[in-house]
């Protein structure tokens, strides 16, 4: 089955450029995940890729066929929508039905696969339906439908979990990850969520204003962040960020702030001053004994109890504020002052002006 | 929404006045056309006996039987133009990008905006040039191309109404633009195009100037020219007058009555979000 690439891709509306040089391959079979905030440019490069937005200098390819210029009939992809886009007045047969029957093939052969997609996806009982009829869990699924009848070269989705419930949205996405393993059709996922793109993508491509910032597998694009805008936005709660000035001496690196200091193994390439970014799950109450450098002070801002968890917001000064992670429940409150502590090898260090990352795990 | 028992009431009150209101006129002439022909009347009075008779009369007479005939021809040809010019011509304006697409719209939208009136002189010596005075095809050949203009504009906007979505996943699905248009879109704006229909419909059988100019023999007169004749020529039998209003005004009703439910909602389309 074919890959995909983006290459050199650009996108302009007018005087906007919504997509600058977008170049991304997509392995055969691979899903990958395309996230950033709004209007970052992660539809406009899947609508590209379907042929519904065209490309303004650059080329798509699937498999080895180049598609910029093609219609959408002709690149054989499947499309799931934010919002289903399922053909109202059909019911959810002729929903199925309806590529197939576009395609002209045989009416026996639509009825087999409209029969296997529908009870794949526990749609059998609901063939005479409507989509008004039907929940929005089930319009996702005959959404999904529709794409895996075709059986296309790739499965293109745009924040399709978008309109469910939480509950809803967490059992889509086994669904629909297990259902891609199953049938081995690359996939292209667009999504504002960074929790579904880390939790479904093999690679996943973080977007800023039409660029690509980075891209990597999850567990290499959330510990090793290009810069700081992937750092702050892959992560939940995200990681927190202070500006500190760089001494060095005595083989080691102290990064220094009135409120604190840090000290941390040496690091090639930092000058004076620098950005140092510390997720949440790296600090904790201070423990005498644990291991953790500080005792650091602050006044807590915020509470946010998850039950297994509590982040607290903690101002350590005007200019600095982190977010700690505690076990469980926790006794503080707003206005309290505050002891904590970071684990060593834990810290992001960022240039000041450029944002790029200097280093990782100091 | 909770109203209270005194709000519902005047509303109803309302309705209700306006309903009479809008109704009596019809009921009136109802009424009188079931009186004897000839009869002489005086506002609105119920018969001594209700009877058909003045109907028969009304339509021997008034040959309504040839001008009925004259008029659905013109107006269900004029619907049918109508109809399958404004579908394809709104998807494009609506959904399309093309070279001069808002200067060709406002071209269309002249037939909308200009006086029909202005342009009736010079259109009958123009007709009168090429022997389409005097035809069906000199009455509906200019009500299609001023019904257009509404069709257009009318189908434009539902067409926008649409969710961009719906064409996008057809497109994927492999669908023409075309094949989009007529297997998904068109099926979804039945209410849209049956108000269109109903509307058409209803200003071709009632145009009047039209007919008056282009048409002067009997063979090829409308319902509401022949009205008008039969009305100069019995004005003093309101029985026989009142019946002929009604065979012109009821083909109207008629479709009204059997599409109301699609009028209804293709006339609030777009006021309430789906």
């Amino acid at each position: 089955m074919p890959g995909i690439a983006f290459d050199q891709v650009v996108k302009r509306f007018g005087e906007v450029t919504a997509v600058r040089e977008l170049t991304l391959d997509v392995a055969d079979g691979e899903f990958v995940v395309l996230v950033g905030p709004s209007g970052c440019g992660k539809t406009t490069a899947l609508r590209m890729l379907a042929g519904l937005e065209a490309v303004s200098s650059g080329r798509i390819l699937i498999g080895d066929r180049e598609v910029q210029q093609l219609p959408p009939r002709q690149r054989d992809v499947a499309m799931v929508f934010q919002d289903y886009a399922l053909y109202p007045q059909m019911s959810v047969y002729r929903n199925l039905a309806f590529g197939l029957q576009t395609r002209k093939v045989p009416r026996e052969q639509v009825r087999r696969l409209v029969t296997e997609a529908a009870e794949r996806l526990g749609l059998a009982e609901l063939l005479d339906r409507k989509p008004r009829q039907l929940s929005g869990g089930q319009r996702q699924r005959v959404a999904l439908g529709r794409a895996l009848v075709r059986k296309p070269q790739a499965f293109l989705m745009d924040e399709p979990l978008s309109n469910l419930d939480a509950k809803l949205r967490v059992d889509m996405r086994a669904e629909i990850k297990a259902l891609q393993r199953e049938t081995g059709v690359t996939t292209v996922f667009v999504t504002h969520d960074q929790v579904e793109a880390m939790t479904m993508g093999d690679r996943i491509a973080v977007m800023r204003d039409g660029l690509l910032e980075q891209e990597g597998r999850p567990d290499v694009v959330y510990n090793r962040p290009a810069n700081m805008f992937v750092a702050g936005f892959i992560g939940s709660p995200a990681m927190t960020f202070g500006r500190v000035g760089v001494d060095r001496g005595d083989g080691a690196l102290r990064l220094t702030h009135p409120a604190l200091r840090l000290e941390c193994a040496p690091v090639a390439g930092v000058g004076d001053e620098a950005i140092v970014g510390i997720r949440p799950e790296h600090t904790r109450p201070w423990q005498d004994g644990a291991g953790l450098a500080g005792p650091f002070q602050g006044t807590i801002e915020s509470v946010e109890a998850l039950g297994r968890e509590t982040f607290l917001g903690v101002r350590v000064a005007d200019d600095l504020r982190l977010v700690v992670r505690a076990d469980g429940a926790s006794d503080h409150r707003l206005g309290d002052r505050f002891q904590f502590g970071v684990e060593r090898g834990r810290l992001h260090l960022f240039h000041s002006g450029s944002e790029a990352a200097i280093a990782h795990s100091v | 929404m909770n109203t209270g028992s005194f709000e519902r009431t005047a509303t109803q009150v309302m309705l209700a006045l306006f309903a009479v209101l809008a109704l009596a006129p019809l009921v009136v002439v109802v009424l009188a056309a079931m009186h004897p022909s000839g009869t002489l009347l005086s506002g609105a009075g119920l018969p001594d006996s209700f009877s058909l008779a003045t109907f028969r009369t009304a339509w021997d007479e008034g040959g309504f039987s040839q001008l009925m005939t004259s008029s659905a021809i013109v107006a269900v040809t004029v619907v049918a133009l109508t109809t399958v010019l404004s579908i394809p011509a709104g998807y494009a304006f609506g959904t399309m990008r093309f070279p001069f697409a808002d200067l060709l719209f406002y071209v269309i939208l002249t037939g909308i905006v200009v006086p029909f009136e202005s342009l009736i002189v010079p259109l009958y010596y123009s007709f009168r040039n090429v022997g389409l005075t005097d035809s069906y095809w000199g009455l509906i050949l200019p009500q299609t191309g001023l019904s257009i203009s509404f069709g257009v504009f009318w189908m434009r906007a539902f067409f926008r109404s649409l969710p961009p979505e719906l064409s996008d996943a057809a497109r994927v699905d492999g669908a023409t633009s075309w094949r989009i248009l007529w297997r998904v879109l068109v099926p979804i704006g039945r209410p849209a195009i049956v108000t269109m229909v109903l509307l058409v419909f209803m200003w071709t059988w009632n145009e009047f100037l039209l007919a008056l100019v282009m048409i002067s023999d009997q063979t090829h007169r409308t319902a509401p020219l022949g009205l008008s004749a039969f009305q100069s020529r019995y004005g003093v039998d309101i029985p026989g007058v009142s019946a002929a209003a009604v065979f012109v005004a009821a083909p109207v009703v008629i479709l009204y009555v059997l599409t109301q439910r699609q009028f209804l909602r293709g006339m609030l389309a777009g006021s309430i979000k789906g």
